[in-house]
This record gives structure tokens, sequence and C-alpha cells, in this order.
């Protein structure tokens, strides 16, 4: 029962320092957020699965000027820019003529005009003469011409591709007349168009991407902005924990500590209270930020049992971290730097700072493996990953067993200096 | 040991390295009394009470508090301990009442016993309006009450106070002399300590004088002072430092001890009335220009010149 009052009583001290609360639960969120508002919607999860960047999108005007009967393959040109498929990397309106849609360009209120000559039907369709499709765009911008420039080849080709095709059959059968010809081209042309939005979808009709089962990455899979605040998380559970540990030897300097060794309570008590409160701390601040990410960044952390594994290991392996590190550590003078110092470059080598680096060297992968935070995100990489029990269980266990050494280290340390 | 003692201290030993701080210290406090620990810095008062409290562990001797060893049946001996520690020891980001609250769980109180022995607390140290406000902003005088009322929560039957006045104001001073009185009227043992001579004499029923770890005199205020017989203590400042009149006044007859500290020189004399005139002309040989004279009775401050030859606030 004392342990818990004197677990209680360090967890509402620390719940009232203002700095305390700031770097147990503001700053978490806030360094990720700084960056996600940095780097715009770029580093947002995807709704939909799939670990997909969401480019700014590219604001197209079309001036079709091929307007000829039937179906033109300006029109479909057009239809395909305004397709709901290309919605997340295009938005097409459509001018009356090439003036307007250059003026849109030139007062931005477009990036990119696409004018379609008058004679594009009779090229794509017939093969008389040339028709360039012109483009034009804000010089400044690159990625979002390339994308429309694209996706215009795309259909493009498929006009040629039908042409000559059918160009050679009716070469070869003597059969076929030009309006089938045109009419048959057309087809080919939607087809390839549809064919070509389900491939922007990221789907192929002949080819099927699969992973080991354990391996998948499902609905919810890790994106950058999860990345980072796992990153934060993680290094902030340490700190919270060093910093709750450090409580001892504050209550030592301050007297509070060497009083509570004359009242009627045993010093495995006392300790053991002050054990409890970084356990619960670090538990509190985990949950706390978990759900203040959720709210905010809508990030999916992935099968609840898995989190749950992977915050067992994290507050056991923060715990006993924290711990360990300042039963080595004199005073508080010597405790400032050294939380910092210490923390900052396990964090680093830990991969805490590189998760979110798609190619980061593969020393640094190895390097992890000797930092109790290299394990701690192995457990949460795989479990935002859509990793399975058996994948995430063995770093979950390793962090574990680290945090329950260092805790056995740093408790023999201060049973040592208080005995 | 003797259980009929509420302290009882047998050749209590402590060192820190090659320092030996306390030297076979032996004492004992019959209960309902005020004994009081007399000494200037680094005496060893306080690793005494250290030993006492459960802090250090002697390195030898044993203390009885209440009948309870401090070595064997340490738990018990603490339960019937209430320590008030030098410095102040006490929550700042907690209230009065939370922190009156904490330390009485410490102390094994629970439910409403606990929640009442807090109001009475309070009321004792007059922090009861305002029990709600952060101790952290109280003035020196009020965090010196609540550390005086923690150790109070349990009615401890020895309450053992270690310079509880150091750095305070004269009115919160009163006030904790008057505490003082208050708790030992109520039948509580305690044993204070200090080097204002001024309190151990108006506080204490016994007087243990310690020097360099050990008690180098024991006794009733009116048994120690007699160790000076009728001597008096004279203070004497004077314009330049009085290295070369020391010399030429310990020769003088009736003079029996000098100490000197900044400036100020400390005599013991059979009769003032005789040895100041001496004292005069001797300075005025030496071209040293004396400035103040004060005489005083004998006291506890011409007790501890007499036994070491050096002044109680020498150090």
């Amino acid at each position: 029962m004392k342990i818990l009052d004197i677990a209680f009583k360090d967890i509402k001290r620390s719940l009232r320092s203002g700095f305390g609360v700031v770097m147990m639960f503001i700053v978490p969120i806030m360094i990720p957020a700084i960056i996600y508002a940095a780097f715009g919607s770029s580093l947002s999860g995807s709704s939909d699965g799939g670990s997909s960047f969401n480019f700014a999108v590219t604001r197209v005007v079309v001036a079709n000027l091929d307007r000829g009967t039937g179906q033109s393959a300006g029109a479909i040109l057009t239809d395909f820019l305004q397709s709901k498929e290309l919605k997340m990397l295009v938005t097409t309106s459509v001018a009356d003529d090439e003036a307007a849609a250059r003026d849109q360009v030139n007062n931005k209120q477009a990036d990119v005009a696409v004018i379609i000559p008058a004679d594009f039907s009779q090229a794509a369709y017939m093969g008389n003469g040339t028709a360039n499709i012109v483009l034009y765009h804000d010089p400044t911008l690159t990625l979002g011409p390339l994308i429309v420039k694209q996706v215009l080849a795309q259909i493009a080709d498929g006009f040629s591709g039908a042409r000559i095709t059918l160009n050679v059959a009716g070469q070869q059968s003597g059969t076929l007349d030009a309006a089938t010809t045109q009419a048959i081209a057309q087809q080919y042309a939607q087809w390839a168009q549809t064919q070509g939005a389900q491939q922007q979808g990221g789907q192929h009709p002949m080819l099927t991407i699969q992973a080991p089962p354990s391996k998948t990455i499902n609905k919810s899979s890790a994106n950058m902005m999860s990345s980072m605040i796992v990153g934060m998380l993680v290094f902030f559970a340490f700190y919270t924990a060093a910093i709750m540990a450090q409580s001892i030897l504050k209550e030592e300097e301050d007297g509070t500590l060497p009083r509570l060794f004359t009242t009627p309570t045993a010093r495995a008590a006392i300790l053991g209270g002050k054990f409890v409160a970084i356990f619960l701390m670090v538990m509190i601040q985990v949950t706390v930020v978990m759900i203040i990410a959720s709210l905010l960044f809508k990030i999916t952390w992935g099968d609840p049992l898995l989190v749950a594994l992977s915050n067992v290991g994290l507050v056991i392996c923060a715990a006993g971290f924290g711990l360990f590190l300042l039963s080595f550590i004199k005073n508080t003078r010597q405790a400032g730097p050294m939380i910092g110092g210490v923390l900052t470059v396990t964090a680093m080598l830990g991969g805490l700072y590189s998760m979110t680096i798609p190619n980061a060297p593969a020393f640094m992968d190895t390097i992890s493996l000797f930092m109790p935070q290299g394990w701690v995100m192995r457990s949460w990489k795989l479990t935002l990953n859509g990793g399975q029990l058996m994948d995430v269980l063995l770093p979950v266990l390793v962090a574990v067993a680290i945090g329950a050494v260092l805790f056995g280290i740093g408790t023999l340390n201060f049973r040592r200096r208080y005995a | 040991m003797n259980n009929g003692f509420a302290i009882e201290a047998q050749n209590l030993k402590k060192s820190f390295g090659e320092l030996q701080a306390v030297k076979g210290v032996t004492f004992r406090a019959e209960k309902g009394e005020i004994l009081s620990l007399l000494g200037p810095n680094g005496a060893g008062k306080s690793t005494t009470i250290s030993m006492l409290s459960g802090l250090l562990r002697p390195d030898d001797g044993d203390a009885c508090i209440e009948g309870h060893s401090i070595r064997n049946d340490a738990r018990n001996a603490r339960a019937a301990l209430g320590v008030v520690p030098q410095d102040i020891a006490i929550y700042p980001d907690l209230s009065a009442r939370e922190n009156l609250v904490f330390w009485g769980k410490m102390y094994g109180l629970r439910g409403a016993a606990l929640k009442q022995r807090v109001d009475e607390v309070l009321a004792i140290i007059g922090l009861a309006d305002r029990q709600k406000g952060a101790s952290g902003k109280f003035s020196g005088g009020m965090k010196r009450r609540l550390n005086i009322g923690i150790a109070l929560l349990h009615k401890p039957q020895v309450v053992i106070m270690d310079e509880p006045t150091v750095g305070i104001d004269p009115q919160s001073r009163r006030n904790i002399l008057d505490n003082v009185k208050e708790l030992n009227a109520q039948g509580m043992t305690v044993l204070y300590t200090t080097h204002y001579m001024e309190e151990a004499q108006e506080l204490s029923d016994h007087i243990a004088v310690m020097d360099h770890g050990e008690i180098i005199a024991y006794g009733t205020h009116d048994e120690l002072i007699k160790l000076v017989g009728e001597q008096d203590r004279i203070t004497v400042t004077t314009n330049v430092e009085p290295d070369g009149v020391i010399e030429a006044w310990r020769k003088v007859d009736g003079v029996h001890k000098i100490s000197r500290t900044d400036g100020t020189v400390a005599l013991l004399a059979d009769d003032s009335n005789v040895t100041l005139p001496h004292l005069f002309e001797e300075a005025a040989r030496a071209h040293v220009r004396i400035t103040s004279v004060d005489v005083q009775e004998p006291n506890l401050e011409a007790v501890f010149l007499h036994l070491t030859g050096r002044a109680l606030r020498d150090e």
C-alpha cells in the first residue's frame, strides 16, 4: 500500500510540473506535427491502405479544340483527365479556348494547361499527319507537369497502338474501311483508358504482388507520420523514465528521501514506490500520446494485441533503462547533461530518427541491435507494418529482457547506495 | 540496556573514511524530558541523531528508542520516533494538507484517523487556514512549522529536532520554541540539537555538550555552570587585530582561558572588576584600542570555553 502511496505522490508531482507535462505529452506530438506542417500533407497516412505519398494535386485546365463528330479523341482525353481515378493526382477544368487556358496558368489559377489541337482525332484515329498536344505550365513546377505528361503519353500510346494494329490487320485482310478503323480505335482507346485508370489505382490486370504471409502490408500499414510519432513516443518514453528516476536523486538532495527513511517504511518499499511510479508514468504517457496522435493525425496503430505487446516492451525497457542510467549518476547537476546526451545518442543509434528514412544504411540497422531503443523500434515497426504475433513477439521479449536486466542492475545500485 | 529511558545511547561510533565523526557517544534521555545536544557545527550532533533515527547505521554501539533497538528492532524504533530534520524536507509542489496526508500514510495512518490527525496537526502548527496552498510558496517560518508538523503526525513518544531554528526570523523562532515546550508538556520526550546556547538553556532539562564527536559534559544547566565556578565571561572587541596584546592578556592574574574569533576575544576571568583594568592597561601598552567590552555571568558559552578553550561559535 505504501508503495502505491509513494508512486501516486510521485505521479501527482510530475503532473503538476508544467515543464514535465509539456515534455511528456506535448513535445512528442509537437515535433512530428511541426515536420508535418513543414512538409504539407505529403507525409500523411492514407486511409485506403498502402504506404503512399499524397502529392500536392496538380491543377490542370484543358482547352479541347478537337470538336469533331462522334466521340473525338480530344473528348476521350478530357474525360480521362477528369476521371475520379486521377483525382489524387490532378484536378481538371475545361477552358473555352487556348487563350483562356493559358491565361489561367499565367494567373496561377492552374498549374498546367493542356491544349488539344483541332486535328487530334484525325491524327489519333486515322494516322493522318501529326497533331501535337501542347502543355503550357509554370516553369517552376516540375512534378505536376511531369505527371500530366505521363498520363497524356499513356493515352496517346493507346491510340497509336490501336491504329498501327488495325492498319496492319487492314492491309493484310483488305476488308477494313476508314469508319470501322475509327470505331475500333475509339473502343481500344477507351479500354486503354480504363486499364490506365486501374493502374493508377495500383492494380494491374496481369500482375499480382504478394509478400510472405507474415510480412504482408495490410490496410493500416505504416506511413511516415505514424513512424515519426512512434520514434518520438519511444524517445520521450525513455526520457520520462529517466526523469522519473531522477526524482530519487532530487528527493535525496531535497531531504525528503532521508526523511522517508526515518519513517517506519521499509527502504525496499520506498524504492519500490519510486520504481512503480516510473512504470505507471511511462504507461500513462504512452497511452495519452497515442490517443492524442490518433485523434489529431488519424493514425491507425495496428492490431490492438500487438500494440499492447509493443507498449509492454516499451514501458519495461524504458523504465529499466531510466533506472539503470540514473543509478550511476551522483546528483541532479550531473543528471541533466547525462540524460540528454545518453538518450540522444542511444536513440540515434537505436534507429529512432532513421525509421522514416526508406533506404537507411544497413550498418545502422546492425548497430540498433545493441541499443534498447532498437528492439523497441523493431517491435513497433512490425506492428505498424501489419506484422504477425510471432514476428512482434521476439523484439518485445528482447526489449523486456533488456529492461529487466537494466532494472535489476539499477535496483542493486540504488539499494547499495541507500543501504 | 535499561528500557526505562526514552532514549538510551551506548557507545555509538561512526566514521566517514578517515574522519571519526562520532567517537563512542553514550547518553540517556528520561521519558518526558528535553535533552539538548549542544555543540558547534561539526561536533557530531547530526551524525548522532542520524544514527538514532535510522538514517545511518552505527559502526559500533547501539541505542534504544522507547526500548526498541535501532539495530535489531529498527522499524519499531522509527515508529516511536518523530524526526524534524535540519533542512526543510517537504514537497513544495504539494499543499500543506497533501504533505501531511502523505507523511501520515508513511507513518501508517489511514482513513478517518489520518484525516482527524491531519486536522489536529494543522491546528497545532497554525496552518489550518493555509492548508490548501502550495507549501513551496510559504514563508520560511511556515515551512519550518510544516516541517515540524510532519514529525508529530503519529503522536510519537520521542521527537528528535535537529537545529530547527536555523535561518529563521525571531518570531518564527519564538513560535517553534513555544511549540517544543508545549509538546514536552504533553509528555513527549524531545532530543533537541542546537548550537545556540540560549535555546539549550531555555528548553533543556539536561544538556549534553558535544565537541569533536564526543560528549565532553553532561548535566543540568546548573550542574554545567558549576564546572566553570564563578568565572565571568568577558568579550572584548578591538580596533585592530589584537595579536600583539593577547599574550599579555593571557599573563594577567585571574585570566584562565582566551579564545579569539574575528577581531573579538573571549576570556574567562575570576572577577571581571579586577581583571578589566589590567586588560585596558596592556592594550594601551600595545597601542591597541578596546572598542567594546561585554561581561556575562557564567553561562553555557563559558562552559564550552572552559572545556575546550574555544568559543561555541568558533567553527
